[in-house]
Parts: C-alpha cells; structure tokens; sequence
C-alpha cells in the first residue's frame, strides 16, 4: 500500500477522497475496486486516529538573541 | 549728555535680537493657529520646514527632525492646524521664525487624520486590492499567533485552536500591543516568522481597547509586515466596530481574535464527520461493486456447465457402460455357440472314438512300440503285440498267422 505514518492528514484525506470518487464511478475491475477499498478502509483509519490522537503543541517563538533590541533608544 | 553711537557687526545685531526673543517668555511658549503652506520635507534631515498664515499675515515655520518623528500625520499645505513651540530668530538670515515642538490638526484628532492618511497613501499603492490577497491554506499544519501573552486574545485563539484543530502546532510569538515598543515588536514578529517559515498562516490581533489602545496596528510598519509577508495574515484587532490599516491589508480581517482562530483551521468535528461519511460510500460503493460482480456471476453460476459439472462425464459413462454391455453379449453369444459347436463337436468325436468301437466287442492290436496294426501281415511270428480291448489290454506273443479271404496275399516267410 502507498499510505505511511509520515502521511500528512491533508494528504491521506485527499487520497480518501479521491478513492471514494474512483470507486463510486465503479469503473474500475474488481481486484482493483478491493485494493481501493483496503487503502481507503486504512486511510479513513488514520485520519480518524490522526485526528482523535492530536494534541496541540504550542511553541513560544522567544525573543530573538540579536536584534529587536533596536526598537527604541 | 549724548551717547556715543554704538556700531555693532550684523552678527552682534542677530545675536542680540535672538537673545530679546529668548528672554521674552511670551515668545518662549505659544499656540499658534494657521494654514500650512510652503511645506517642505527635508528628507535627508527629517526636519519640516512650512509657513502659517491666516487671512492677512504669514510666519515662517520650522520643526526639527526629533519632534517630527512623533507626528502620527503628514502635514499638508492647505491644512488648518494647532501649532505648539516658541519663537525665536534664525542669526544667519535675521529672521525670525516659529520652531514648532507639536502640531494638532484642527477639527478631526490627529489619530484619526493620521489614520485617514495611511489609508488613502497604502490604497493607492494598490495593499489594498483584492488581488493581493493570499489563499488561506485549508489544513494548516503550523499556525503563528502573534499577540500578547498577557490579553484574552491569546486565551481565546488557543482555547479555539485547541478544540477545533489539535492536529496544527501553534507557534506563539508574544508582543506587546500597545504601546510604543508594540509596533516595532509586532513588524519583527511577522518578519521572524516568514524568515523561519515556521508557519502556514498568522493570527496578528488583541483585545478590544480605546483607539489609541489599537493604534499599533494603524502603523506604517505594520501594515508594511503585513504586507510583506508571504505567509497569509488574518488580522483581527479589537472588536467587530473596530477597523485598523492592519484590517485592510491582512489577507483576511477576522471581527474578533476568536473569529480568527475560527476561519483559520477546519473544525475537527466535522472533518470526523466527513471521514465518516466517506468510510460510508467507500463501503457503499465496495458493495456496489461486489453486488454487480455477484451479478455477472450469478447466470454462469446457476448455468448446467457449473451446477453438475459431472454431467458430460455421467453421459460417457452410460454411453461406455452400453457398448460394454453390447461387447458383454456378443462375446457371449459368440462362445455360447462356440460352446455349441464344441459339445456338437466332442458328440461326433465320441462316436468316431475306437474306444467306442472296443465297448462293442472288438480289439485293437498295437505293437510294443504303440503304432496300431491293422493288417496280419505287418506282423511276424512271434512279434510281441498288445490287444487293447474295453476294459484293458492283452500283451501276447503271435503264434500263427492266417490270412483271410479277401484280404490279399500274406508273407508266408512270416510263418514260423
């Protein structure tokens, strides 16, 4: 399968949302049709799980060493 | 008595006046109101030289570079405003002049002249226009927060950050946002960030606060940042009433700090919501496909071919197991009048059988060699013969011999 850990979810979502597409139009051969399912089956799992599992980090962008000390003297 | 008169160099004269005009505390502090006219910007000091005049008379005017810094408008000729300062005599020309230390434009405040002035000048560079504006990215994976670290903004960005999109970092870049060190503070914070790329998509705002409270974000600078940046900015400053410059240049004006946060990210709950609902038609339409593959199916499964695929093998069977019958029957036929023929056969055999003949009386003669003898003449006197009669044999020596009549001469040297 394409899909990995390192997957940002805008990317899985919009590969889900493209395998939906494709296999709605139901064009495609039956063994194909299964792979899509299975990718789409993990995919829609790991947004879930990327979602559910986020923890918001917060990063404090300090003064800068150098400058900004020109502000006003 | 009469004076002597006193000649003084043109430079002892202006020195002189200018020390009249200093010590004449009338002149030390005045208001004075007029027009502008004349007006020049020296840019290469920053020193303002204009002239006031009213309907009659004019004075020169002049304002040093330190105190035309702090002006937060342009003046104008043709505008009407407050002067505040003293006057004094310039010693090289002898003229006297109006050294302006503050200037209020009259009728509007200068805050509001101000803002009005940076409005127009930005509009007309086009940082306005729609054109400019940046996308703002859907899925943003790393959000700038450029606020206080003290105000309700910040807690109500990352309170809305947090429930609506865990899944994005926030990077906080804490400023003060008032004040005179805020403009300079906030102008670096968004150039930091676009040098560090280390955000998709800024949130520059604060709380509700008086005009002068906001004015930060009605500065030159800021509004330069904002522009300047290559990252999306959504400003949001104060409250839904309150417009900036920073407003009108941002990529997106939010109406409050939390609306930003809001039309920042995606909502989590929806997306989940929608992953759900593309889990459905994923299954719907697997099952679709399954369903029509099952169709095509289905006429092959239920046809002859698969249901007894036997079949055609049974059909030989029979058609072998009849010709074997066939093959059976004739085979039998054929020894059963073999049979016939052999026992027809053996009945005839048996009636020609000599044995037969002996049962009737009569003997066989054979010699001791067993070859049969049929004529007396094949034998000699006392040759060793056997008679074989029906039930046994006799085993004898010939004595004599006779012929018969009839049967033809004889060897009579057989005689012994």
């Amino acid at each position: 399968m394409l899909m990995n850990q390192k997957m940002t979810f805008e990317a899985a979502l919009a590969r889900l949302n493209e395998i939906v597409e494709k296999l709605e139009r139901g064009d495609e051969t039956l063994d194909h049709s299964l792979k899509l399912f299975e990718e789409g089956s993990a995919l829609a799992s790991f947004c879930y799980r990327k979602l559910s599992a986020a923890e918001q980090k917060i990063k404090k962008l300090s003064e800068p060493e150098e400058e900004e000390t020109d502000g006003k003297n | 008595m009469m004076r002597e008169p006193v000649v003084l160099t043109v430079t002892q004269l202006n020195t002189y006046l200018k020390s009249q005009f200093e010590s004449d505390e009338n002149l030390s502090h005045v208001f004075i109101t007029g027009e502008i006219s004349n007006f020049t910007d020296h840019y290469r000091s920053g020193h303002l030289y204009f002239s006031l005049k009213d309907e009659r008379c004019v004075v020169r005017a002049v304002m040093f570079a330190r105190n035309a810094a702090r002006l937060r408008f342009r003046p104008a000729d043709g505008m009407k405003v407050l002067a505040r300062g003293r006057v004094g005599v310039y010693e090289v020309s002898g003229q006297y002049q109006l050294y302006v230390e503050d200037l209020q434009p009259e009728g509007l405040g200068a805050l509001n002249l101000a803002f009005e002035q940076l409005k127009a000048k930005l509009q007309k560079e086009g940082l306005f226009d729609a054109g400019r504006k940046k996308p703002l990215p859907k899925f943003p994976g790393s959000i700038g927060v450029v606020t206080s670290p003290t105000g309700a903004a910040v807690h109500d960005i990352l309170t809305i950050l947090e429930r609506r999109y865990p899944l994005a970092q926030v990077v906080f870049c804490p400023v003060q946002v008032q004040g005179e060190l805020a403009a300079p503070q906030i102008a670096n914070a968004l150039h930091r960030i676009n040098r560090l790329k280390c955000a998709d998509v800024i949130i520059l705002g604060r709380g509700g606060g008086s005009l002068e409270d906001l004015w930060p974000f009605n500065e030159e600078g800021v509004a330069r940042a904002v522009a300047d940046s290559s990252i999306p900015v959504v400003s949001a400053v104060g409250h839904e009433t309150d417009f900036t410059i920073c407003d009108f240049v941002a990529d997106l004006r939010a109406p409050t700090p939390s609306a930003a946060a809001e039309l920042t990210v995606p909502d989590q709950t929806e997306l989940l919501g929608g992953i759900r609902a593309q889990r459905y038609r994923l299954q719907n339409a697997m099952s679709a496909k399954l369903a029509e593959a099952r169709g095509l199916l289905a006429p092959l499964a239920e046809s002859r071919a698969l249901r007894n695929p036997l079949e055609p093998v049974e059909l030989r069977r029979v058609q072998v197991d009849r010709i074997l019958e066939n093959l059976t029957a004739s085979v039998r036929g054929k020894t059963d009048r073999a049979r016939e023929q052999l026992a027809n056969a053996s009945g005839r055999l048996n009636a020609l059988s000599p044995l037969a003949v002996l049962s009737r009386g009569y003997a066989a003669v054979f010699r001791e060699t067993g070859e049969t003898v049929s004529k007396a003449q094949e034998v000699r006197i006392h040759d060793k013969i056997c008679v074989r009669m029906a039930d046994g044999s006799l085993a004898c020596t010939v004595n004599d011999k006779k012929s018969e009549a009839g049967a033809g001469a004889y060897e009579s040297k057989n005689d012994v």
